[in-house]
């Protein structure tokens, strides 16, 4: 059995080692009464299923038929069997039998039943246990008539001492315990030795009472095997009582007066029956524990050397022993003898003799293997308690170096336990915390102990209600910072450890902030502490939930953003990274960093639950970065440019792709109505998306875009919402393949779409061609200019169409000046005759004459007049000119055109040269930019003209 | 009595006489058990009464009996032949040979003629003369109910046509003339069960009714309670009203243990249906665990696992219905779709609550 006495209790069920104790003896003793409740516990009497009732009749029945014809015993041991304690406490409940005692023992099992499930917690496990045993001591207290008084004692006394105390001994025992399992221990403790003495006087009492009977009665209970059972309880009953006292002691704390007399009460015991001491092992089977129950009563005593004799003794004793199984179930107690006589050394001042012991118990085979944590543990801190003995007398001797000295030494071996071994953590700072008085003052705790003492700070908070857990959790904050800052060398190792906890605690005080700023510190000063990457992930978590709480806290945004990038930096593996790559992808997507955000979109794997939305928004990080390197950096030729855009653009062809396929495969599987919409939704918005990054100029690849988009109302009929963009874009890639028709019927079509948007997109677009145009002009490139005007002219007559069919959405102001802004497109596109119409309109709204010229707006008049001067109307244009020209501020461009059309006109016109010349000299006195470089170069071409025309005049 | 059925039944009180006196080296074939040099002795209540050639009396339900051959003279021959051209699978020539041996035979002969009788119209499909046939097996003195719940026919109608029609009308007819309760619940039976065959709405009609009709002891078949478990199906369908769950609980009590697990299965289905509170859920679980535990080797014993994990997993008892269905995946009778069913829900199980 090794060392399993020392291991906390498991979620396994099993009897621990001490139950082995009482194995052991009465598996040879009193092996028919070893399982005397598992047969007075069957609930029902019947264990064979009944027959079918031979009945005509169909009454009423109370009771669901199954429960009359089949076994209830049965069907409750199945449900015990598959630790069902839920279901089989109901059905206990509602179908409880009538005799009180099994009633009372069916409640037992199912108590029995928990504290044997598997899964189940420790906590809930102790309590089913505690439960079993008060339900079978209030049967013991009701029913003392019982035949099965006895057997019930027993039970209970067996299921007191190795069931419902083991874990508290076995860590009191191995120096893993403290005041919280004594505390525990002391009560069960004190029923068991009530149970044990009751149980030893009432067997003297039946074996007075057969004594005294006569002879014929004598036969018939010696007939009945009452005698040979009686028998078998009676050297139980001494052996109990002497564990039970033993137990009521390790109970009590150290200065307890009490302790004494229980002490030897067992000394007393083993003097009044020997045998327990003397009987050679291989026949009584608890030579070896009894001896070492000695020792150690006599180490608890102070008596060193008999407690050596004792522990050497049962050392002999259980070398001695041939049987391998025998050897097996006796491991326990060997350890246990080894523990204890280290203990003894120590606290004789035999520290070498001590060490010497200590390096024994390492050498065990048990603590070398992985599941010997806990012996493991248990010699560390015994180290660490012989270290403590010789600090202190260093202390007391005035060497304060060497009490320092000594303290780190007791650090030592546990901090290298943390490190080394840190899925079993929790266990060691529970040991060291259950060993440091709680007490105690913290400023002259070690650095385990703080450690230790903030970590069972954390725990107790969980289980405490508010005000007092945040209480708690200020006291553990307090400690951790304290900790974390520390500059003893001692705590250096155990600073990732603090800083975590530290995390813990303020999360739990409810500092989302402050604990996603601890973890993030852990995770990128220690990044190869084993915290690292649980730290990286809550850091990460937690900043995301404090900043859903505080969505514009600047700090937030960027501690998170921090963390993401931690975590997906230096654990790109783990299932943390595989998670938030998404959430990091969405953060640089929101942040403008399209191609780093592509990327992580890519890199989201399938079985992420937003993994098609990752490889959707992947295209449209795409569609954005190709946009931007094509607004950026323009080819020259107007073409697609270079081979960064190139490269993109297969990306995104390639991402779109991919996104199709898996969508596709996604819809064959026949998702429900609402994930099939959502998909749709994706892949109609991402085509759309990569259509409209196929008609920019730069890439100029319409032909693409309209077969992207064909049948996309069909095939998206849903998408509604889309239907402008997707107009827009039909538009745009009509437009650029010159399809003057098809263009203007999309832009008829984009008017039926949602009409309020369409306006603005219709606007937007027109101030894009116009920007474009003027753009191209202004380099030279005219065709293009041109084309670019006339596309305009298509988008300002849309306009004007849709402010006549949505007299609601455009006002009459608006219609005016959507009006003007067609008369302008018009003149720009060179329709002339439309152009001359508006503007004639606008004037004439003005009156006639010198009052339509007074009146009109500068716009609207430069538009008529340019439009009469491209007509060669230079007469009618001239006033309307001139007006602008002497009424407009020289800052003004306009006043600048008007003033060259002007004296354009005027030349046109014929009139003297010397005039106009005479007008260019003042204002290139009065402006010497004369309108800056757009005009200048105009002006000093008029002047050239004008001087030519004096020259020809002269 | 007229002279001509006073020598009829002359006739056949002689061919009784004969067969159940005289008759020796008969051969019978009971549950594929061959009996040579048999001699056959009385029909009882539907059972065949005969000693073997050790001296040993049996006593055979007629529903068992896959073969009689009788040894005496030419008297059996119509009866000997069609029992022949039965076995050979021929059921319509056997069908005439019987009928016409029924029409020399006295009661006892008649009754066991009609059995034998129903038995091939049955194979044959004639569900009108099959329809027929069953009720004269139950109404008869020698067969009765008890035969008859041992020998519902395997055929069902598939369409309502003429035939079909008149079958249900010799069925009516026999519930009008106020039988006993045995005729009227094995006559109630093939009633529901033909009429559910052909999608008639009657069916369910009959389903909220029959079942919890009283089924005497000697009625209650295996096959009389399927058409039972079916009704009740349909009967609780939609409700589980306090007369229906009476009738359920009563088939629990008295059915045979072969039907058991059905009618549990039934039963926890019914109950996790309605059930809401935590208790409600515990108590549905039962008789599924019942089936489980109780009837562990069944094939149903893995669909009732399965159901059990379904509404611990409802408890939010992740584990619990982990491990019942861990159970039910290793039970060996598991069926396909349950092994599919539950190899899914674990997976869903072991994702909700985090647990390997």
């Amino acid at each position: 059995m090794s060392l399993q006495f020392l291991r906390k209790q498991q979620s396994v069920p099993r009897r621990s080692a001490f139950g082995h104790m009482a194995f052991q003896i009465f598996a040879i003793l009193i092996l028919s009464c070893g399982d005397v409740l598992a047969q007075t516990a069957e609930p029902v009497a019947t264990a064979e299923e009944s027959t079918p009732a031979p009945t005509v009749s169909k009454s009423r029945h109370r009771i669901p038929a199954e429960e009359s014809r089949l076994s209830a015993g049965v069907f409750r041991e199945g449900l015990k069997r598959r630790g069902l304690t839920e279901v089989l406490e109901l059905h206990v409940r509602v179908f409880p039998t009538n005799n009180p005692i099994d009633v009372l023992l069916m409640s037992r099992d199912v108590k029995l039943a928990e504290f044997s499930a598997a899964g189940k917690l420790s906590a809930e496990r102790r309590e089913a246990i505690a439960e079993a045993n008060r339900i079978l001591q209030e049967i013991i207290t009701d029913f003392p008539d019982d035949a099965r008084h006895l057997e019930w004692q027993y039970t209970l006394l067996n299921s007191f001492l190795y069931d419902e105390a083991a874990p508290y001994v076995t860590n009191l025992l191995a120096g893993l315990g403290g005041e919280g399992d004594r505390s525990v221990l002391a009560t069960i403790a004190e029923k068991a030795l009530v149970v044990a003495r009751e149980f030893s006087h009432a067997i003297s009492a039946e074996y007075i009472q057969i004594d005294a009977l006569p002879a014929e009665k004598f036969d018939a209970l010696e007939r009945s095997g009452f005698l040979e059972t009686l028998d078998k309880y009676a050297p139980a009953s001494d052996y109990l009582l002497v564990w039970s006292l033993f137990y009521d002691v390790l109970g009590r704390r150290p200065e307890d007066p009490e302790i004494a007399g229980k002490l030897n009460e067992i000394v007393l015991t083993f003097e009044a029956k020997p045998a327990m001491l003397q009987a050679p092992h291989v026949r009584s089977h608890i030579q070896v524990q009894s001896l070492l129950l000695a020792g150690m009563t006599q180490r608890r005593l102070n008596d060193h050397a008999r407690a050596r004799t004792f522990l050497d003794r049962a050392r002999a004793e259980a070398d001695n022993v041939a049987d391998a199984g025998e050897r097996q179930r006796l491991q326990w107690a060997v350890t246990l003898i080894e523990i204890e006589s280290i203990a003894n050394e120590r606290d004789d001042n035999r520290i070498a003799d001590a060490e010497s012991r200590l390096g024994r118990l390492r050498e065990l085979p048990a603590a070398k293997e992985k599941s010997g944590y806990t012996l493991r543990l248990t010699a560390a801190m015994l180290q660490r308690s012989v270290d403590q003995t010789l600090a202190t007398a260093a202390e007391s001797s005035g060497h304060a170096d060497q009490a320092v000295k000594f303290r780190d030494k007791a650090i030592h071996d546990l901090s290298n336990m943390l490190i080394a071994e840190p899925e079993s953590r929790e266990e060691l700072l529970a040991a060291v915390d259950r060993a440091t008085p709680k007490d105690a003052d913290i400023g002259r705790l070690d650095a385990i102990e703080r450690l230790a003492r903030v970590w069972a700070l954390t725990r107790e908070a969980d289980r405490a209600t508010a005000p007092s857990a945040g209480d708690i959790l200020s006291r553990a904050i307090e400690i951790g910072e304290s900790l974390v800052s520390s500059a003893e060398t001692s705590a250096r190792d155990m600073i990732p450890e603090a800083m975590f906890l530290l995390g813990t605690a303020y999360f739990k005080h409810g500092d989302l902030a402050l604990a996603a700023k601890q973890f993030l510190s852990l995770a990128t000063s220690h990044p190869k502490s084993d915290r690292a990457s649980r730290a990286a992930a809550l850091a990460t978590q937690l900043s995301h939930d404090a900043l859903n709480m505080s969505p514009q806290n600047a700090d937030l945004i960027s501690l998170h953003k921090d963390a993401l990038k931690t975590l997906i930096t230096t654990d790109a593996n783990s299932e943390a990274a595989k998670y938030w790559r998404f959430r990091y992808a969405q953060v640089l997507d929101e942040a403008g960093d399209f191609s780093g955000a592509a990327l992580l979109y890519s890199q989201v794997t399938d079985d992420h639950p937003q993994h098609m939305e990752a490889m959707f928004r992947q295209v449209l990080a795409l569609a954005h970065q190709v946009r931007r390197v094509a607004g950026e950096s323009p080819a020259p030729d107007g073409s697609a440019s270079g081979n960064s855009i190139t490269s993109l653009v297969a990306s995104l062809n390639q991402a779109a792709d991919a996104f199709d396929g898996a969508t596709r495969t996604q819809l064959q599987a026949s998702p429900d109505d609402a994930r099939r919409s959502a998909l749709l939704h994706l892949v109609a918005e991402a085509r759309l998306a990569v259509a409209e990054v196929e008609v920019l100029p730069s890439l100029a690849a319409p032909t693409k875009a309209i077969e992207r988009l064909a049948g996309f109302e069909s095939t998206f009929p849903t998408e509604r919402s889309l239907f402008a963009r997707l107009w827009v874009t039909r538009f745009r890639a009509f437009d650029g393949l010159g399809r003057a028709t098809d263009a203007k019927k999309a832009l008829v079509e984009l008017t039926k779409t949602d009409p309020a948007e369409c306006g603005k997109l219709l606007q937007s677009l027109y101030t894009e061609c116009v920007a474009e145009g003027d753009r191209l002009h202004r380099t030279g490139k005219k065709e293009s200019a041109t084309h670019c005007f006339v596309s305009a002219a298509l988008l300002a007559d849309a306009l004007v169409a849709w402010a006549e069919a949505n007299p609601s959405l455009a006002n009459k102001e608006t219609s005016r000046a959507l009006n003007v802004q067609l008369a302008e497109a018009s003149l720009a596109a060179g329709r002339l005759d439309c152009a001359k119409e508006i503007f004639e309109r606008e004037l004439s709204r003005h009156g006639t004459g010198a009052a339509a010229l007074e009146n009109a707006e500068p716009r609207v008049l430069i538009g008529y007049a340019e439009t009469h001067f491209q007509l060669g109307n230079f007469a009618t244009a001239l006033p309307a000119f001139n007006r602008l020209a002497t009424r407009l501020p020289a800052e003004d461009a306009t006043r600048w055109l008007a003033l060259l059309r002007d004296l354009q006109c005027r030349t046109r016109l014929g009139e003297p040269p010397d005039g106009i010349l005479k007008v260019l000299d003042q204002q290139r006195r009065l402006h010497p930019d004369l309108g800056g470089l757009k005009f200048s170069p105009q002006f000093d071409s008029l002047k050239q003209e004008n001087e030519t025309r004096l020259a020809h005049k002269s | 009595m007229t002279h001509r059925r006073a020598i009829r039944s002359a006739l056949a009180t002689t061919i009784v006489f004969a067969a159940f006196t005289a008759a020796s080296a008969d051969q019978l074939v009971v549950s594929k058990v061959n009996y040579m040099s048999a001699r056959l002795m009385n029909v009882e209540v539907g059972q065949i009464v005969f000693r073997s050639s050790d001296g040993a009396v049996h006593r055979e339900w007629l529903s068992d009996v896959d073969l009689i051959l009788i040894e005496h003279g030419g008297t059996f021959d119509d009866f000997n032949q069609a029992e022949r051209m039965a076995a050979a699978g021929e059921p319509d020539k056997a069908a005439v040979r019987y009928e016409r041996a029924m029409r020399l035979a006295d009661e006892a002969w008649a009754d066991m003629t009609a059995a034998r009788l129903l038995r091939v119209y049955d194979r044959s499909g004639q569900f009108e003369k099959t329809a027929a046939m069953f009720v004269r097996v139950a109404q008869g003195k020698r067969t009765g109910p008890a035969l008859a719940a041992r020998m519902f026919p395997h055929e069902a109608p598939t369409k309502k046509d003429a035939k079909f029609a008149r079958a249900m009308e010799t069925l009516d007819a026999a519930l009008a003339a106020e039988p006993g309760e045995g005729i009227r619940v094995v006559v109630e039976a093939l009633r529901f069960e033909w009429l559910r065959q052909v999608g008639d709405v009657r069916a369910n009609r009959i389903a909220r009714g029959f079942p919890a009709m009283p089924i005497p002891e000697n009625v209650g078949t295996e096959s009389l309670y399927r058409i039972v478990r079916e009704a009740l199906g349909v009967w609780m369908e939609k409700e589980a009203s306090p007369t229906a769950m009476d009738a359920l609980d009563a088939s629990i009590r008295d059915c045979p243990a072969a039907n058991l697990p059905d009618f549990l299965m039934l039963k926890g289905d019914v109950l996790s249906r309605s059930a809401q509170t935590r208790e409600e859920m515990i108590r549905a679980s039962w008789p599924y665990l019942r089936i489980a535990i109780h009837m562990a080797d069944d094939p149903r014993a893995a669909d009732a696992l399965f159901a059990a994990a379904g509404l611990m997993q409802r408890l939010e008892r992740p584990n619990w219905a982990a491990s019942l269905t861990d159970e039910c995946l290793a039970h060996p009778r598991i069926s396909a779709s349950t092994k599919a069913r539950a190899t899914a829900f674990r997976s869903d199980v072991i994702r909700a609550s985090g647990t390997p």
